[in-house]
């Protein structure tokens, strides 16, 4: 039965760290994201107001260019 | 200069599913350890079977679907989306975990049954070929990129994936392996298995594909934050380079023609192209 044991055990604690580190690795990405939408951040000097209400159609800046892409912990 | 766009939120029905998997599982457990009677066979040892065989179904069938639909669908350019590849990478990184967990658990099944940990049988060696697959698609993915080039080689990458899943589910039929056919299904999908064996066999597969599909939603999620906390970055880059500019004497306003260097540098706010659209 030992065999047995050590199978389920390994597939339940495998699985059962994957999702913990999934749910730990979404919630620092959502904490970068929210701190990424704080109007203050970063302080560029810029009226960052007029800036957001400025139309949306003139498109994303991502799509179709160079991306510069910031490696967040 | 766009506003910045606001993701959408999670979504809701991805954490009952998860909880759903939770119970599932523990039935499954609890049945198999537990209520279900020894194999006349196999004794205790099919106890195994209840995780074994469905985390191999999630690991090549769930997992290769949905990595090799979604790569071909980013291939394709009438369909081509971020979205299409941040799927198959959410997938893939699902599916190497199940595939490991596939060979750990069928290697404590075979050192009982056939007194070997590990042997060179198709089913095993197809099995360790796909999750080698797997991390090498993981690796080629942290390769610096245009997001828009890694997700066209990682796509490329997954049709190795596909490649390797007929051969992972024919090697029984094709080659003189150790590894047996369907143990509670024969070819004509006829059971050979005690009713309490087979409803635990089935649940064992929801539970685990139910499980599938929480992982992958959850993985999806960072993907996706992971691509919009970089596009603000990419932004607020743009910006500063844009307040740079004015402060040093240009014309500044952003797309006036001034920013020449900006456009040499293809940070321009320039119409955009056709590939990686639909972020």
């Amino acid at each position: 039965m030992r065999y047995v044991d050590a199978g389920y055990a390994v597939a339940l604690v495998t699985l059962g760290a994957y999702a913990v580190s999934l749910v730990a690795r979404r919630r620092r990405w959502e904490r970068a994201y929210e701190a990424s939408a704080d109007p203050s951040y970063p302080d560029s000097g810029l009226d960052t107001e007029a800036l957001a209400a400025e139309s949306d159609d003139a498109g994303s800046l991502d799509a179709g260019s160079a991306s510069v892409r910031r490696e967040r912990p | 200069m766009s506003a910045r766009r606001t993701l959408p939120p999670r979504p809701r029905w991805l954490d009952p599913i998860g909880v759903l998997g939770v119970v599932a599982m523990g039935f499954t457990v609890w049945l198999g350890l537990w209520i279900t009677p020894p194999d006349r066979t196999q004794g205790d040892l099919a106890r195994l079977l209840y995780i074994h065989p469905p985390i191999a179904t999630v690991a090549l069938y769930w997992v290769g679907g949905v990595a090799v639909a979604g790569s071909l669908l980013y291939l394709w350019p009438r369909t081509r989306s971020f979205f299409w590849d941040r799927l198959a990478a959410s997938a893939v990184e699902v599916g190497a975990v199940f595939s490991a967990l596939t060979l750990v658990t069928g290697s404590l099944w075979g050192r009982p049954a056939w007194g070997t940990w590990w042997t060179w049988d198709a089913r095993l060696t197809s099995t360790a070929l796909l999750l080698l697959l797997e991390i090498g698609y993981l690796a080629l993915r942290r390769v610096p990129a245009d997001p828009a080039v890694r997700a066209k080689r990682c796509a490329v990458a997954a049709l190795l994936i596909a490649i390797d899943i007929p051969l992972v589910h024919f090697s029984v039929d094709w080659w003189n392996t150790l590894h047996q056919g369907g143990t509670f299904l024969d070819p004509g999908f006829k059971i050979h298995a005690s009713a309490s064996m087979a409803w635990t066999f089935l649940l064992g597969f929801i539970a685990f594909s139910l499980i599938f599909v929480w992982l992958l939603g959850v993985r999806y999620r960072i993907e996706r934050l992971q691509d919009a906390v970089g596009d603000r970055d990419f932004e607020v880059s743009l910006t500063e380079r844009w307040s740079e500019g004015s402060g040093q004497g240009s014309s500044g306003a952003p797309g006036d023609g001034s920013d020449d260097a900006l456009v040499g540098a293809g940070l321009s706010n320039a119409p955009p192209g056709g590939e990686g659209r639909g972020r």
